[in-house]
């Protein structure tokens, strides 16, 4: 099914005639990086409805294998001519499990294990190609990874920053004395 | 171009089917080549190498120094209970005990064995795929009904699927609007007068299994993986099939 894009590939690294080579380079890629072609072709707009921007999100404990099929999943879309907008990793969420011996409180054992998580952004992505996309990332799908499509969230974007503590400290405290001065200077 | 100048110069009537192409997706992941079994063995071998020491290896080393001064006769009395504190050696030969301990579940069920073709509980890492029989032919198809006017060819299939799956019971996630294959079947030139129509065209829907499936009752089914159905569907059918399907050994 996704053999034309890997041909084109193999005939640009085996080393064909120089014209078959410029026909390859110029019929590969999103059209937004041909810069010859006029701009009258794309007024009509998209033939297909476009989803808006949808997050890839995978989580496992292994993070390994999840940053090995994040790329994965941006090499599929790449090779599918959709477009990735962004892709990140969110930091991990710390567990501390613990067993307690039967009929006690008494720990027996105590493990500590961190969820990790990556996200990939695709962006305009036609309504046709969209089920081709998620189902073969499923079925390439390794062990111990969950993935979730869903629609991006501006809270998913707040979980990225890291809180700078002396602000938000300095902050509270100027509430505390009566918030900031209302004279104009 | 050529057939314009041979057949009639009315359009030609096509008989619409939807069908809808439901698939148990793999539960576990298949076992890994030889080759694959090699090179991850490799990597490994490789990433112990580069590696610096972790805090289990750096407590172990601390470990054995504390055992070589105890054993020297240097008694180091800042540390009173170093002798207590459990070593890094006591917690591995304990962590090692505690896998030993766990038992996964096995990759082949009884119905692999047992050969049961109706059931969903086979060839967990491979993908099944649900094929009827026709009752008057005993053809081996996927579930089809005919588009009817008014509805779109994807209605179609899931009322093809509703036909043989009860569908409360049974959640399947049917995988986008548009078909994914398409199966022609030209009549010969005598059946295309008596009928009206040029031939037959099945469009297949993608569907995915998401919970049990209960099958309506008095229908012959199966579940069939890639090896199995190469043997049932006929062969035309099962080109205009197999382009759509993941590829599987």
């Amino acid at each position: 099914m996704f053999k034309l894009p890997i041909l084109g590939r193999l005939i640009r690294t085996v080393g064909v005639a120089h014209t078959e080579l410029v026909n390859v380079m110029f019929s590969r890629g999103l059209r937004s990086n041909f810069p010859a072609e006029p701009e009258y072709l794309d007024i009509q707009g998209p033939q297909v409805p476009l989803y808006e921007p949808l997050n890839v999100q995978i989580k496992s404990y292994d993070y390994t294998v999840l940053e090995t099929f994040s790329s994965y999943i941006h090499k599929t879309a790449e090779n599918l001519e959709i477009e990735v907008e962004d892709c990140w990793a969110t930091p991990c969420q710390k567990y501390k499990i613990q067993t307690f011996k039967p009929f006690s409180t008494q720990v027996d054992n105590q493990y500590n294990l961190n969820l990790y998580e990556r996200n990939v952004q695709v962006v305009d992505l036609p309504t046709t190609k969209a089920p081709l996309f998620f189902h073969v990332i499923q079925a390439a799908l390794p062990e111990g990874v969950r993935m979730n499509v869903k629609l991006h969230d501006d809270t998913d974007e707040l979980l990225r920053y890291v809180p700078d503590l002396e602000l938000t400290q300095l902050k509270s405290e100027l509430d505390a004395l009566g918030g900031p001065s209302k004279s104009k200077r | 171009m050529s057939s314009a100048t041979t057949s009639s110069s009315s359009p030609q009537k096509w008989e619409l089917l939807g069908a809808i192409c439901l698939e148990r997706t793999p539960i576990i992941v298949p076992p890994m080549t030889e080759i694959e079994q090699q090179i991850s063995e490799m990597i490994e071998k490789f990433d112990n190498m580069r590696s610096l020491k972790s805090n289990h290896e750096l407590r172990h080393e601390e470990d054995k120094k504390l055992q070589k001064m105890a054993a020297d006769g240097n008694q180091d009395d800042s540390n009173p209970d170093a002798a207590t504190r459990q070593t890094a050696q006591d917690f591995e030969d304990a962590c090692n005990e505690e896998f030993l301990k766990f038992k996964p579940a096995p990759r082949t069920t009884a119905e692999d064995l047992s050969g049961d073709q109706k059931s969903t509980n086979r060839k967990l890492d491979k993908h099944l795929l649900f094929v009827v029989q026709e009752k008057e032919k005993k053809v081996w198809k996927l579930p089809e009904s005919r588009w009817r006017e008014g509805e779109t060819l994807r209605e179609t299939a899931e009322r093809a699927l509703r036909e043989y799956v009860k569908t409360p019971d049974t959640s399947v996630r049917v995988l986008g609007n548009a078909p994914w294959g398409v199966h022609t079947i030209k009549y010969p030139s005598s059946v295309r007068q008596k009928l009206g129509f040029t031939g037959v065209k099945v469009f297949f829907f993608k569907a995915q299994l998401l919970s049990s499936c209960t099958t309506c009752s008095d229908i012959e089914y199966n579940w069939l993986g890639r090896e199995e159905l190469r043997n049932s569907l006929e062969p035309e059918y099962l080109r205009s099939v197999s382009k759509f399907l993941i590829d599987e050994d």
